[in-house]
């Protein structure tokens, strides 16, 4: 479970996102598991529906003009720690939130999940040439982000 | 690995490292476990595939981890499906109203459903028009009918009548409202009292739902859009063309027809992808075609392909193939009835044309061979594959007759039809037995050639009169047919 909520946070960027987008990727896991076919690949289908429930929650919150702020992140905010006391973190953090969540899922996947291409192809269900070429230019709009947030 | 072209300066283990550490500032919320277990305890699964033994082990293996999640995670649920459900229908599993809402709650995404369940309506009732009635048209848009009719897992009686009044109610067990705004549901019981067993295929998540107001956006999503009406009562339902075509002319309307037929349309739909299984057809005018596709409010048929804005269109939904996962998403064309070959797909991101191989504008032939007499045989080329079956004529029935002139020196052709059987089109001539071969071509749905392709050059027998009988696929209008008066190469 902690594995499935770590992707789904790192995609979102969010607490209340990921906990509904973790809930449901378990709850689709669970009707759909009689029809996987290749059980010895159930890592990888778990890790496709967390990143399909991220990018429905994507959705449906695109559809929310109000959104629940739980408590917990209230808190978090308030406890806040300072912008400069992990600069890295903050900078990926808001470049990340400028991305479209399929880019953000690949980076997420080669970079935190340290998963090689042939991995994310058969984990996203795409040719590998295609993830070359989508890490490439997630690669690219990140940069464009960071730099739109000041760091070169 | 990336190489050192790429485009951060951002060295992969620092953007490890970031990923790393914003990552650890993230911990699984406590009770994220619990509330998960609550929501699978009330969620069915769906109907098992089959499964190799070789799987076995490994989806033990998968369940094991699955059960992580909390232990009891096995105990009763809410209901069980058990192998009543596990039939199958265009490739899909047939499940039940439960799992089909346990899906839509999950919000996967939109792919096709074949829902098994008891339908009824509240019965005719007027609905009141709202000032902007056209939005309202769309089918994701859960409006009056949409909201009197039920699919529920359970029989139930919705509406109770006495002499003088009679009263409605929600259902008590797992029910939604199905949008039947696509396909013909003639056949489905409208009386308050009827319940049926129906199996509907459709989706939830309707891409129509982009076309509702923000704060419907939901509620339009959450809407089985039926693409299909399977069976009633056990009975599969023959898909149907359900036809939009009356269009008022002074006091009156006028039905328009479509120069496409059926058959022409099918095939169409067959040469983008052999695969796919056509699910409803609408042949409608382009001035209507908004009332199921909002993406045509206010907008010309044209799709960009330039100042076309034919009468009338035929929408056709059709299903792919399943997938590895069991997965297919219902596509829907619209074809400009009377264009030379545009089709056009509607999908989430707006209206595209549609490469098709091969021929478009004719399917190929189909030659049926049909005896007349010793020596003498007739070929049939079926150019528009609307002819199911070619036989020499019976004595059934009364004909009605019309009369058209053949080619020259083949003498008038008599075509008649006989009430009672409406597909079938009876068709005389005069030829004598030094006419060995004739030849009738039937393409554009009414056009018929007939003339003598082989003739005994030395041979005086008396003519004699011929009569075989085509049975189409579609009613005959014998007054509409056109008898070609050329030969062939003229």
């Amino acid at each position: 479970m902690d594995a499935v909520y770590r992707l789904t946070a790192a995609i979102l960027g969010n607490e209340a996102d990921a906990r509904d987008a973790a809930q449901e990727t378990f709850v689709a896991a669970w009707r759909e598991l009689p029809r996987l076919r290749e059980p010895h690949r159930f890592e990888a289908w778990l890790q496709r529906i967390a990143i399909n429930a991220s990018r429905m929650t994507l959705r449906a919150r695109g559809r929310r003009r109000v959104r629940e702020i739980p408590s917990s992140e209230v808190v978090a905010l308030a406890t806040h720690v300072s912008p400069d006391d992990r600069p890295d973190v903050r900078l990926l953090d808001s470049a990340l939130g400028r991305l479209p969540l399929d880019q953000r899922a690949i980076l997420v996947l080669h970079h935190l999940e340290g998963r090689p291409l042939e991995e994310i192809a058969g984990i996203l269900d795409i040719p590998l040439g295609t993830a070359k070429s989508r890490l490439f230019h997630a690669r690219q709009a990140l940069s464009a982000a960071l730099q739109e947030r000041g760091e070169r | 690995m990336m190489d050192d072209r790429r485009p951060t300066n951002w060295p992969d283990d620092r953007l490890a490292d970031a990923f790393r550490a914003r990552a650890a500032e993230v911990a699984t919320p406590g009770d994220l476990a619990t509330t998960t277990i609550e929501r699978i305890r009330l969620t069915p699964r769906i109907a098992p595939v089959r499964l190799r033994l070789g799987h076995l082990g490994g989806l033990a293996a998968a369940a094991a981890v699955l059960v992580i999640v909390g232990v009891g995670l096995l105990g009763p649920r809410a209901t069980d499906p058990g192998g009543d459900t596990a039939s199958a229908t265009y490739g899909l599993p047939v499940i039940s109203v439960s799992e089909a809402i346990a899906i839509r709650d999950s919000g996967i995404d939109d792919r096709e459903l074949a829902v098994e369940g008891f339908y009824a309506s509240a019965g005719p009732v007027p609905c009141p028009a709202p000032p902007d009635f056209a939005s309202y048209q769309n089918p994701a848009r859960p409006w009056c009918p949409m909201t009197l009719n039920w699919l529920m897992e359970r029989r139930e009686q919705i509406v109770t009548t006495t002499a003088e009044t009679a009263t409605g109610r929600y259902p008590d067990g797992p029910a939604f409202n199905p949008s039947l705004s696509l396909v013909d549901a003639s056949e489905l019981p409208d009386a308050p009292s009827a319940v049926a067993s129906v199996v509907l295929i459709g989706h939830f998540d309707d891409r129509r739902a982009d076309f509702c107001p923000d704060d419907e956006h939901g509620s339009c999503s959450d809407t089985f859009v039926v693409d299909r009406i399977n069976s009633i009562d056990g009975k599969t339902i023959e898909t149907g063309t359900v036809r939009d075509l009356s269009v008022p002319v002074n006091d009156t309307t006028l039905d328009l027809e479509p120069a496409r037929r059926q058959a022409a349309v099918d095939t169409l739909i067959q040469a983008i992808d052999p695969g796919l299984r056509i699910m409803s057809r609408r042949v409608t005018t382009a001035q209507r075609l908004g009332a199921t596709e909002p993406v045509y409010l206010g907008r010309r048929l044209v799709g960009g392909f330039g100042s076309l804005v034919p009468d009338i269109a035929w929408l056709l939904v059709a299903l792919p193939p399943v997938d590895s996962d069991g997965r297919s998403v219902a596509r829907t064309f619209v074809i400009p009835d009377g264009a030379p070959d545009p089709i056009l797909e509607i999908t989430r991101n707006g209206v595209v044309p549609v490469a098709i191989a091969g021929p478009t504008t004719r399917p190929s032939e189909t030659t049926i061979n049909v005896d007349l007499g010793p020596g003498i045989v007739l070929e049939v080329v079926d150019i528009a594959h609307e002819i199911r079956e070619v036989r020499l004529a019976d004595l059934a029935g009364a004909a009605s007759w019309v009369t058209r002139n053949g080619p020259p020196g083949t003498g008038p052709i008599m075509l008649g039809r006989i009430a009672e059987r409406p597909n079938e089109l009876r068709v005389s001539w005069h030829g004598g037995d030094c006419d060995r071969v004739w030849r009738l071509d039937w393409s554009d749905g009414n056009s018929l050639s007939l003339w003598p392709r082989e003739r005994l050059a030395t041979c005086a027998a008396e003519e004699t009169r011929r009569e075989i009988v085509l049975t189409l696929d579609h009613p005959v209008v014998i007054e509409t047919i056109e008898i070609s008066d050329r030969l062939p190469g003229e």
